[in-house]
């Protein structure tokens, strides 16, 4: 595959990354804010999700709906996202219509204000709230994963670190929030010097550059708040009790088990990842192999770590095959089995043969991840926001070879201890 | 003009493009192997994959009233075991290999597939044909095949949107093979033997009706050879073509005429799960190009009538779409969202007038020229990948339909006119009888809906 990449800085202090990848004659335009729900707090929880709506319903220069139509009528596709700890916006455009992406995203980056109306927000907290139901409250389990983060990321005191709230944010926040708190939210947050742009595809990078400066030059930064403090992930948590049971208008009983690692980008993150792979990747995997296929216990398992920045959460799911003859006893009988492969591997670590499965697996992912210019260069943006270096995409596999048996033994003997586990039963209603 | 030569930047109008660079579907290759069986080959060269798909008849539309979820039963069992090998080390073969056989099923076909690295693919090539003609079908392996496949039915009846999909395709399609979901239901899941799966296995595996599409780093006639070495000898002794036909897959309609409402009750249920539509047309339908652009302005994009009404002017929804199933008999048309409970009402009498609307009169030329552009514009986006060029020459085996079909589908797309768009609108738009389901607390709902259709109320399944 033809590599061009090129890392910028404007004198605003916006980074520029910049990959030429000329396959198809398209162009992928790329916006990360380093800003997410932990940048939230309590009591005005979802902010930054809302916020990512309001992004788009127009700027200065676009009207209301002119984001979308813009984009759609050139034959380009957009959207945007929200995560614990940034704000991405994206479309892939028809090469040519690549200045169309930056007239956009400087519009709204730099002339938001005066196109918000208390109208919009209404509209968009209603849509925001409709969103909260359809993936959270009327989804089967949709309530055990929110109870599972607070009960994870309780601090001694009582507190919550700012990974125990959901990004979409609580119903009553949403209900609370206001204009004013979305406008502060943007004047705080959203500057050039807190923004990764990437531009990815058929470009010419000496002239894409040059359009880059043209219009988000002028956009001036400001300061921003200090990161939030990095602790290590022993600290954080749990503390107290941690583990409840829930009813819901489910089926099949399911169990929770999560704990606190290191983050995105550290040695314990990798050993996660691959602890994760040999868990339940494949049928061949740990959990999948005894828990779906030998002993029929469970209907489905993963184990996944996710990839946030101060801290990750490691987290095994298990569903029950059956809810008779008692629906809390298979839940139990289940969680006390995952839990058995974590002390196996707590004990012995996994197999050469294990290790070996995995990493090809990783590679293959890595070489097919690649194909799609929009995945690209969100990663590119990832790299370069997280770790100021957006060619560590193509390093990221030598960091997960590098991984032993030892390492994923050694952070499951550190960080899985029962002590530091969290955990939701869910059982169908009485 | 500035200091360096440009034009002052000029932000209140969008900028004018440059010129365009044209995009094509890439040039493919169809032959016809000894054992009968058609050969697709296209060459992404750089990528270091393959993706390989042996497509085999056997599809859902063959199920019956009496076994439905039977050829998807059968699909699945196809990589749990085969006379080589048993169901874990045939897992390990793959996984080894960093990869997994897939094994699928769709409405008309079968599938069994993966996509691997350069220097596996012989290698993945066998397993994918050990799993296409010689799985073991071991009686404990359909029995653990069954227990999983009933977990899943059971589980689908808390979950509100399986819900909606199951009472919108029962109401629509009454006892023909679309009314039931490729899964099956807990009695014809009970009912399935192992008989049935083999003697269905034994009429699918057919090489005169099978495909082998392969999309990837091929090489100069590598990837062929290995498919002559593997998949060939396995497929030259099953050289026949498929026997058996469909029944008809025409709906048979209940109620010929008037709309319906089906409610299913769920009691406290946070939100309500809309299926709004009814039986579609067929994928080879003279009127399909058009009827997607039609679909476009309806519900096909972002920016779409349903869309900008239901969600950006009402609030009413996260979201709400429109499409067209082409399958080979008439898939479905249905309109999909998921509403505030107290809105029901009002966001169904919204949908409604869209779809007369539709009818009533021809399309603006704006509005129409951007659904026109959107569609013929993201076209090279489904190109990137191998598996998405794949799918693409799929379809084109699947239905039998010409090889220039994606040249020729922006001249089609463009060539579509307002007036063909009413046109198409009012032979296949049918809003006096579209069938409502809506999946929430009957008790809040039945008051809303009042005066929409002929109603009834049921319980989940």
């Amino acid at each position: 595959m033809p590599e061009h990449l090129e890392q910028h800085e404007l004198p605003n202090g916006m980074r520029v990354v910049l990959h030429e990848d000329p396959r198809l004659p398209l162009a992928a335009v790329n916006v990360w804010y380093h800003v997410g729900s932990k940048n939230e707090e309590t009591g005005r929880t979802g902010l930054a999700h809302l916020f990512e709506h309001m992004l788009f319903q127009g700027s200065a220069n676009v009207s209301e709906n002119g984001h979308f139509e813009h984009i759609q009528k050139v034959g380009g596709v957009a959207n945007g996202s929200t995560w614990y700890d940034r704000t991405n916006y994206y479309e892939t455009l028809p090469a040519n219509h690549l200045e169309l992406g930056l007239w956009l995203e400087s519009d709204r980056m730099g002339f938001l204000l005066e196109a918000l109306t208390e109208e919009k927000f209404e509209n968009q907290r209603s849509v925001v709230m409709n969103e909260r139901l359809q993936r959270v409250n009327n989804q089967p389990y949709g309530l055990a994963g929110e109870r599972l983060s607070e009960l994870l990321y309780r601090r001694p005191n009582g507190a919550s670190h700012p990974y125990a709230w959901p990004v979409i944010g609580y119903m009553d926040d949403l209900e609370a929030a206001n204009l004013d708190s979305v406008e502060d939210f943007f004047r705080t947050w959203y500057r050039p010097n807190n923004a990764v742009l990437t531009l990815a595809g058929d470009i010419d990078c000496e002239a894409a550059l040059e359009q880059v400066r043209r219009y988000f030059g002028e956009i001036p930064s400001g300061p921003l708040p200090p990161p939030p403090a990095v602790e290590p992930a022993t600290e954080i948590g749990p503390h107290g009790a941690s583990r409840e049971i829930l009813e819901d208008s489910i089926e099949l009983p399911r169990c929770y088990s999560a704990w606190c690692l290191d983050g995105y980008g550290s040695d314990d993150w990798y050993a996660g990842e691959l602890l994760a792979m040999i868990l339940s990747s494949g049928r061949m995997s740990r959990l999948h192999r005894d828990l779906v296929y030998e002993r029929q216990i469970a209907q489905s398992v993963s184990a996944v770590i996710l990839p946030t920045e101060i801290c990750a959460t490691f987290a095994i799911i298990a569903t029950c095959q059956n809810r008779e003859p008692d629906p809390l006893t298979n839940a139990e009988t289940l969680e006390q089995a995952t839990l058995e492969h974590v002390e196996a591997i707590r004990s012995a670590g996994p197999t050469a043969e294990e290790l070996e499965r995995a990493r090809r697996s990783l590679l293959l992912a890595h070489h097919d991840s690649r194909q799609d210019l929009a995945l690209s260069a969100d990663r590119l943006s990832c790299a370069a926001t997280y770790f100021g270096d957006p060619s560590r995409i193509f390093t990221e596999p030598e960091r997960l070879l590098k991984v032993d048996a030892e390492q994923v033994r050694d952070l499951a003997r550190r960080a899985l201890g029962p002590e530091r586990r969290a955990a939701i039963i869910v059982v169908p209603e009485a | 003009m500035t200091a360096n030569g440009q034009p002052a930047l000029d932000r209140g109008r969008p900028p004018v493009p440059g010129p365009s660079r044209s995009c094509s579907f890439p040039n493919f290759e169809v032959e016809k192997l000894e054992s009968g069986a058609r050969l697709w080959t296209l060459e992404v060269s750089g990528c270091g994959l393959v993706t390989v798909v042996l497509l085999m008849p056997g599809g859902s539309e063959l199920d019956t009233p009496e076994r439905a979820g039977l050829a998807s039963f059968t699909a699945g069992l196809r990589g749990a075991g085969t006379k080589h090998r048993d169901a874990l080390e045939f897992a390990a073969a793959a996984e080894d290999l960093g990869t997994s056989i897939s094994t699928s099923c769709g409405w008309e076909n079968a599938a069994v597939g993966t996509t691997i690295g350069l220097e596996d693919v012989a290698a993945g090539l066998e397993l994918v044909a050990e799993a296409a003609a010689e799985p073991a079908f071991l009686d404990e392996e359909v029995e653990r095949r069954r227990r999983r496949r009933l977990a899943e039915i059971e589980r689908r009846r808390s979950d509100p949107a399986a819900q909606a999909r199951l009472a919108f395709a029962r109401a629509v399609y009454g006892d023909t093979p679309y009314a039931c979901p490729t899964i099956g239901d807990r009695n014809t899941t009970e009912a399935i033997t192992r008989e049935d799966i083999i003697s269905f296995h034994g009429r699918a595996l057919a090489a005169g009706s099978c495909h082998m599409i392969a999309v990837g780093d091929l090489g100069p006639g590598s990837v062929r050879r290995a498919i002559e070495d593997t998949v060939e000898p396995q497929l030259r002794a099953h050289g026949r073509h498929f026997d058996a036909a469909a029944e008809s897959l025409e709906p048979r309609l209940a109620s010929p005429s008037g709309r319906r409402v089906v409610v299913v009750d769920r009691p406290g249920a946070a939100q309500t799960e809309l299926r709004i539509g009814h039986s579609g047309v067929r994928r080879r339908h003279p009127d399909r190009v058009r009827l997607q652009v039609a679909n476009s302005i309806l519900g096909g994009k972002f920016m779409s009538r349903l869309n900008l009404t239901l969600r950006e002017k009402h609030g009413y929804t996260y979201g709400v779409s429109s499409a067209f199933a082409f399958r080979r008999g008439p898939g479905p048309f249905v309109i999909s969202t998921a509403v505030a409970n107290e809105v029901a009402g009002a966001a169904c009498r919204k949908t409604v007038e869209e779809v007369e609307r539709m009818c009533a009169e021809p399309p603006g030329a704006a509005e129409l020229d951007d659904a026109r552009s959107y569609m013929v514009g993201v076209f090279p986006y489904t190109l990137q990948t191998i598996q998405g060029l794949s799918s693409r020459l799929q379809t084109l085996a699947v239905f039998d339909l010409d090889r220039d079909e994606y040249d020729r589908w922006p001249e089609r797309v463009r060539a579509t006119s307002a007036e063909d768009v009413l046109q198409v609108s009012r032979r296949h738009l049918l809003p006096q009888r579209l069938t409502i389901t809506a999946v929430g607390p009957a008790d809040e709902l039945l008051p809303q809906l009042e005066g929409l259709g002929t109603t009834e109320v049921q319980a989940a399944r």
